[in-house]
């Protein structure tokens, strides 16, 4: 896998997935998004899930997952104490 | 059931995981590491030099808030395993994770967060025991 081609992937979709998330809250929240060129595949309750639908529909790896929500990563006291 | 146990500083919670990309038909490769167990971190993170090693592909992006603010992370996709029995054989969650890129200088190779100890039985004694019921 062209690991430059898949960061490039990640971004697109992630930019896409964040100008539509509000429309996938109510009904998807917390599940896992599969996305490949911009494109919703699907909706999955677990990451495993997804990425076996991923691995299977595209072979070239070419795909993202996002999680369904809006909660950034919080690293508990990582996250407050300077470094 | 396996059990994960060890003993506490009275500080850190510290034990062996080994990461492990998902599992495929080319077999099990895995990378081991020292851990922290933090059940302030939301989700677990991987080392940079782990997903390096483990050629592990960015999965997503998120948000993560560090002392400097929020920054944008990688996520990968990976499985986790901690030692366990006489000689610390690889015991491998039956689970994928999401975790993020750890770009915080912690001093741990991963961060063992709450995505992975919401799956087991967590308990610490004042005795300086903790264990990890899966």
């Amino acid at each position: 896998m062209d690991l430059e081609q898949q960061r490039n992937e990640v971004d697109r979709n992630y930019d896409f997935f964040m100008r539509t998330i509000d429309k996938y809250l109510g009904d998807h929240a917390n599940e896992f998004a599969l996305i490949r060129n911009a494109e919703i595949i699907g909706f999955f309750p677990t990451v495993r899930a997804a990425g076996e639908a991923g691995d299977g529909r595209f072979p070239d790896g070419r795909y993202s997952i996002q999680e369904v929500t809006l909660e950034p990563i919080d690293l508990g006291i990582f996250s407050h104490a300077g470094h | 059931m396996p059990v994960i146990e060890g003993r506490h500083n009275g500080r850190q919670i510290l034990t062996r995981v080994f990461v492990a990309p998902p599992a495929t038909a080319a077999g099990l490769v895995f990378e081991a590491g020292t851990a922290l167990i933090d059940t302030g971190a939301t989700t677990s993170l991987v080392g940079q030099n782990i997903a390096r090693k483990l050629e592990l592909p960015p999965r997503g992006k998120r948000q993560m808030l560090t002392a400097r603010g929020a920054e944008m992370v990688m996520q990968f996709r990976f499985m986790l395993g901690f030692p366990v029995g006489d000689q610390g054989q690889p015991y491998l969650l039956d689970a994928d994770f999401t975790g993020s890129e750890l770009i915080v200088q912690t001093g741990f190779d991963v961060i063992v967060g709450m995505d992975v100890l919401s799956r087991c039985a967590f308990s610490m004694s004042g005795g300086g025991h903790w264990s990890l019921s899966f």
